[in-house]
């Protein structure tokens, strides 16, 4: 009689403990991310039982990141992590902050909770997949000896018989935005040439001459105002325009040369764990 | 065995009324938890699911004055008026929905229905009272109703730590609003027409004034120089002349719309400064 009770309130519990669970599955499932978040958080309120709680925080995280909603999910592992959960889960959940700050574009707090991983977790090395976000946080933040040393670590760690191309060997060699400014300045259309930029370079040049030969041909023929008025204002205003062009063109490369290296790299390292 | 259906129908339904309000109560300590957890749209989707037909009074007047307030915070302000309307008199925080309620629908320009609120609203605390004066005072203002200001500042103590500084910067607002001189659009162009960009500096907008005067003159130069070395029916006179008019009289409409965007701007910066002290002493009064 007792075995039979002790039976019939197990089984009521895990249907009762359940049920939450798979509602929020069911939901998230259905792409309706905002309900289903809303759903594992009831578990949370709710349910006391680790497992059940840890379900609801991975599936809640699912879904921000589903969402695009980064910082409130790094907010809202932060908030679990103080939680007596076994250290395997919070190693999870700590891997899991760290990749939505990576995501939400936090690059400075990844390393930080890299760093925080090793006493946080007993002493253990931070998991490969922690590594490879530092490797590109680093990279962000164009903090290119560390990344070079953290990549070269990784990959002898992980294919130390396998020769793989060294991505660092060729680190993108960022443009200098003072240099372009200065080309600019002394040289019409230099600064957009050195940004890469030959069209608007060119354009650049011919407006800019333009208002010079202008301003001449307007003098020689006793213009005066027009020659002040409208070709050393044009070449003036194109001068200027030119100068700040170039400054955005090459930080617009620079940009372009990062993100590139960060793909090959995060190409290389994630074929690497999943081999 | 009639007497045993009956009983079991009545056991059935005050089982079924407790673990309704068993059902709601916990519904409303999650929207709760989600609220103080700073999801307040979660926590409005959650009040909205609640099947409102089947609550009582004083549940309804929980959810409503719940989502209204959920719906304050992340400043949805529509639907917290709504929400925060339907709380019956006999809520505990029935004075603190409508007085949010009317700051609402002041902050959205229904200043109308913002000031008929607080005057249906029966309050025996003389704090309460003063509060109220101090938010018809506001709303005055921003409806430009200096007679209707002068009743409710005259209601104004200083006494109250909670708003004193906000009765005293009201009185200011009043004193600068009503000292406000309108400027006239035709002087304006006037101005612009003698010189331009005149009427800008006139209407208080200086720089303006300098950006607009540096161009028409520089027209004006090159449209007298085409005259005098190509004559008035060179091309190049009547290109130069048609900019220099385009510009010119541009700039006279543009100076006669700049004194009403001054006064606009004006106006906007006071709004801004008198909802702040509105708002300021209702959340440092019901918190």
């Amino acid at each position: 009689m007792t075995i039979r009770y002790c039976l019939t309130c197990i089984s009521l519990f895990v249907i009762f403990s359940t049920r939450g669970q798979g509602l929020a599955d069911s939901l998230y499932k259905a792409g309706r991310y905002f309900d289903a978040s809303i759903a594992y958080e009831r578990i949370l309120f709710e349910n006391n039982d680790p497992n059940a709680q840890l379900a609801a925080i991975f599936g809640k995280t699912r879904c921000l990141k589903q969402e695009g909603r980064y910082d409130q999910a790094m907010t809202f592992l932060e908030n679990w992590q103080a939680y007596p959960f076994p250290d395997s889960s919070l190693a999870e959940i700590h891997y899991q902050q760290a990749l939505c700050t990576y995501l939400g574009g936090h690059f400075e707090n990844v390393l930080s909770l890299v760093d925080r991983w090793s006493y946080e977790h007993g002493g253990h090395s931070p998991t490969p997949m922690l590594v490879v976000l530092k490797i590109l946080a680093l990279n962000e933040l164009g903090r290119w000896k560390e990344a070079g040393d953290a990549y070269h670590t990784f990959v002898a760690q992980r294919e130390p018989a396998k020769v793989l191309p060294d991505l660092y060997l060729h680190i993108p060699r960022l443009k200098s935005v003072e240099k372009a400014q200065w080309l600019s300045q002394f040289i019409p259309g230099a600064g957009q040439f050195y940004a890469g930029r030959p069209g608007e370079a060119i354009f650049s040049i011919l407006i800019q001459t333009a208002g010079i030969w202008f301003a001449v041909v307007s003098f020689e023929q006793h213009y005066y105002v027009s020659a002040w008025l409208i070709g050393a204002a044009l070449f003036g205003a194109f001068h200027m325009g030119g100068v700040r062009r170039a400054e955005v063109l090459v930080r617009q490369s620079n940009r372009k040369k990062m993100l590139a290296f960060n793909e090959a790299v995060r190409e290389q390292l994630v074929s690497l764990l999943q081999q | 065995m009639k007497r045993v259906c009956l009983w079991l129908l009545m056991f059935l339904a005050f089982h079924g009324a407790r673990a309704q309000q068993f059902e709601f109560s916990k519904e409303l300590r999650f929207a709760q938890y989600l609220q103080d957890k700073d999801a307040a749209p979660e926590a409005i989707r959650v009040l909205e699911q609640v099947d409102t037909l089947t609550l009582s009074r004083a549940q309804k007047d929980s959810l409503f004055y719940m989502l209204g307030w959920a719906a304050y915070t992340i400043r949805r302000l529509d639907k917290s008026i709504g929400s925060l309307l339907k709380v019956s008199p006999d809520f505990s925080k029935y004075d603190k929905s409508r007085m949010f309620a009317a700051y609402c629908q002041a902050f959205q320009g229904r200043m109308d229905s913002a000031s008929d609120g607080l005057r249906e609203l029966v309050l025996s605390d003389s704090i309460m009272r003063e509060l109220r004066s101090l938010q018809l005072a506001g709303i005055a203002l921003l409806k430009r109703d200096y007679k209707a200001f002068l009743p409710q500042q005259q209601q104004f103590t200083y006494s109250s730590y909670i708003f004193e500084k906000e009765e005293r910067r009201m009185q200011l607002y009043y004193d600068k609003l009503k000292g406000f001189k309108h400027k006239s659009p035709a002087l304006a162009g006037i101005y612009s027409a003698l010189v331009p960009g005149l009427g800008k500096w006139y209407a208080g907008k200086k720089k303006q004034g300098i950006a607009a005067f540096l161009p028409i003159i520089s027209l004006a130069a090159l449209t007298y120089e085409a005259y005098r070395k190509d004559g008035v029916k060179s091309a190049r006179f009547i290109g130069f002349g048609s900019l220099f008019t385009i510009f010119y009289i541009g700039d006279i409409w543009g100076s006669t719309l700049s004194v009403k965007i001054r006064r606009n701007e004006f106006y906007k910066e006071y709004d801004n400064k008198i909802l702040f002290d509105m708002h300021i002493p209702l959340r440092n009064f019901f918190n």
